[in-house]
């Protein structure tokens, strides 16, 4: 995914467990994130999908596969 | 050890005042407590775990992951890092492997009716619980599931080369506790494990009475399956428990329901931990597990094993000097739990165990303790025994006073 600035970007992950487990390996990234529902958008999961400017996307997902986890999706969301 | 306290705190918990044992009690006398039933529930916690509890239920009592707000959030984390401390305890490297259940019998319930199918053999032990005998029988009966158990001797031991006998390519799966909630024996799961490995058989072990009390490294010891509850020696709320499910592994889920994932389906999810999880699950009971867990991490088994073998030898010693009592199980010195069993005499173990209560305030359980094959194994059904349980927050004037009271009681 090509970096687009000051748009946000959503990784969606396929339970709760595996949301709460990538936010606490990007948040040690220091990687700027938030824990937001799943846009409408995306899925109409009641879930919870992590939230994070795209400039981060590719941080986003090496920090993950260093830790052999990886998002089920990364899309960039309408909106603020 | 810093963080035993005397018996005074736990009184002060229960709000009961003193009294030394043997002295008669006056009538309406407030009774001292003695709890030495720590094998059935850690009756008294780490302050910890009270805190978590309420702090969950005052801050985030939220229904964990199924919404997008803080709540509900904070709430999903509380169980995600429960969820690591426990993984983090036993070894597992993967934590969305460790699930949580009501307590140890729906954990063994889970895997044997989620993996085992008709006309398969089980291979297990003479000396389980009823959370494993009840299943497998009900199995029995139910799919035609075939049983070998494999006798242990009269003080409770398994032997090695028998159960690797009894063991086939044929064998669908193994189940054996870890320490024996009548006498303390404690197994070899490691050797076990490897003998049912080179037949390519997993292994389901019961370790309601020693996770938290022996170090268990799921990882090192290759356990396929392992059930454990968390109120007792991880001194976690009652109505938790945990499974662990290796890699490789997939059971049919006894449950199906919510989850907070993949809600546009109507089909339950298999990946873990939502594929053996549904419904809201007891979050404050969660973070009080975790926080008991965290508790004994900290203390240490080494520690803990110590303080609570130092108990059980003292009141094995004790008990092997009064006259017509006689104690089962392993001989002092060996592998074990602190779980001790005897009788007294041709005494009425229930009256017994009325008597230690009322006169000397002190609590153990009589009886079959739910598991009338073990109590066959060691030749004790059907009356069963008398059994003491120390805990970590027991101490030696526990066991001096409950040693006085038997004394007393078998004195006549």
């Amino acid at each position: 995914m090509k970096p687009s600035p000051k748009k946000k970007c959503c990784a969606t992950f396929s339970s709760v467990h595996h949301v709460l487990q990538a936010e606490k390996v990007l948040q040690d990234a220091g990687i700027t994130l938030d824990s937001i529902p799943v846009p409408r958008e995306i899925s109409s999961d009641c879930g919870i999908c992590l939230s994070f400017s795209c400039e981060d996307g590719e941080r986003v997902e090496k920090a993950l596969k260093a830790r052999g986890l990886s998002c089920e999706r990364m899309v960039e969301v309408a909106g603020k | 050890m810093g963080r035993i306290l005397g018996r005074g705190a736990f009184e002060m918990l229960n709000g009961v005042g003193r009294m030394r044992p043997g002295r008669r009690l006056k009538k309406n006398a407030p009774l001292q407590t003695i709890y030495l039933d720590n094998a059935a529930t850690t009756a008294r916690k780490p302050e910890s775990v009270y805190v978590a509890v309420d702090h969950v239920l005052r801050t985030a009592s939220a229904n964990p992951g199924r919404s997008g707000h803080r709540l509900s959030i904070n709430a999903a984390r509380i169980v995600f890092e429960a969820r690591q401390a426990v993984a983090e305890l036993i070894g597992a490297k993967d934590s969305s492997r460790v699930l949580f259940t009501a307590n140890c019998t729906e954990s063994v319930n889970t895997v044997l009716k989620g993996f085992l199918g008709p006309g398969d053999e089980v291979v297990t032990t003479s000396m389980e619980h009823n959370s494993v005998a009840r299943p497998l029988r009900f199995l029995e009966h139910e799919i035609g599931l075939k049983l070998r158990i494999v006798q242990c001797d009269r003080r409770g031991n398994l032997d090695r080369q028998e159960m690797a006998r009894a063991i086939s390519k044929g064998t669908r799966l193994v189940v054996m506790l870890h320490g024996s909630n009548v006498t303390g024996t404690v197994f070899p799961i490691e050797d076990v494990v490897t003998d049912a490995h080179k037949k390519g058989v997993p292994v389901l072990v019961d370790a309601a009475q020693t996770a938290g009390f022996w170090e268990i490294d799921v990882g090192k010891a290759r356990i396929d399956f392992l059930a454990f509850s968390g109120h007792k020696a991880l001194y976690g709320p009652q109505g938790t428990g945990c499974l662990y499910v290796a890699e490789g592994h997939a059971l049919k889920s006894l449950k199906h329901g919510g989850t907070g994932s993949r809600s546009e389906e109507d089909v339950h999810p298999r990946f873990l931990p939502d594929g053996l999880e549904a419904g809201t699950p007891n979050t404050p009971g969660i973070a009080g597990l975790a926080a008991g867990t965290r508790f004994v991490a900290q203390e240490g088994h080494r520690k803990i094993q110590k303080h609570e073998i130092d108990l059980a030898h003292d009141i094995m010693h004790g008990l092997g000097h009064v006259r017509g009592v006689r104690v089962y199980g392993p001989l002092p010195g060996g592998l074990r739990c602190p779980v001790i069993s005897f009788t007294i005499g041709g005494m009425d173990n229930g009256a017994v165990a009325m008597r230690l209560e009322r006169e000397f305030g002190v609590m153990c359980r009589s009886g079959l303790h739910c598991a009338p094959w073990a109590h066959r194994t060691i030749g004790t059904y059907p009356h069963g025994t008398l059994r003491f349980s120390p805990g970590l927050f027991n101490t030696i004037d526990d066991v001096v006073m409950a040693l006085e009271a038997v004394r007393a009681i078998a004195k006549g």
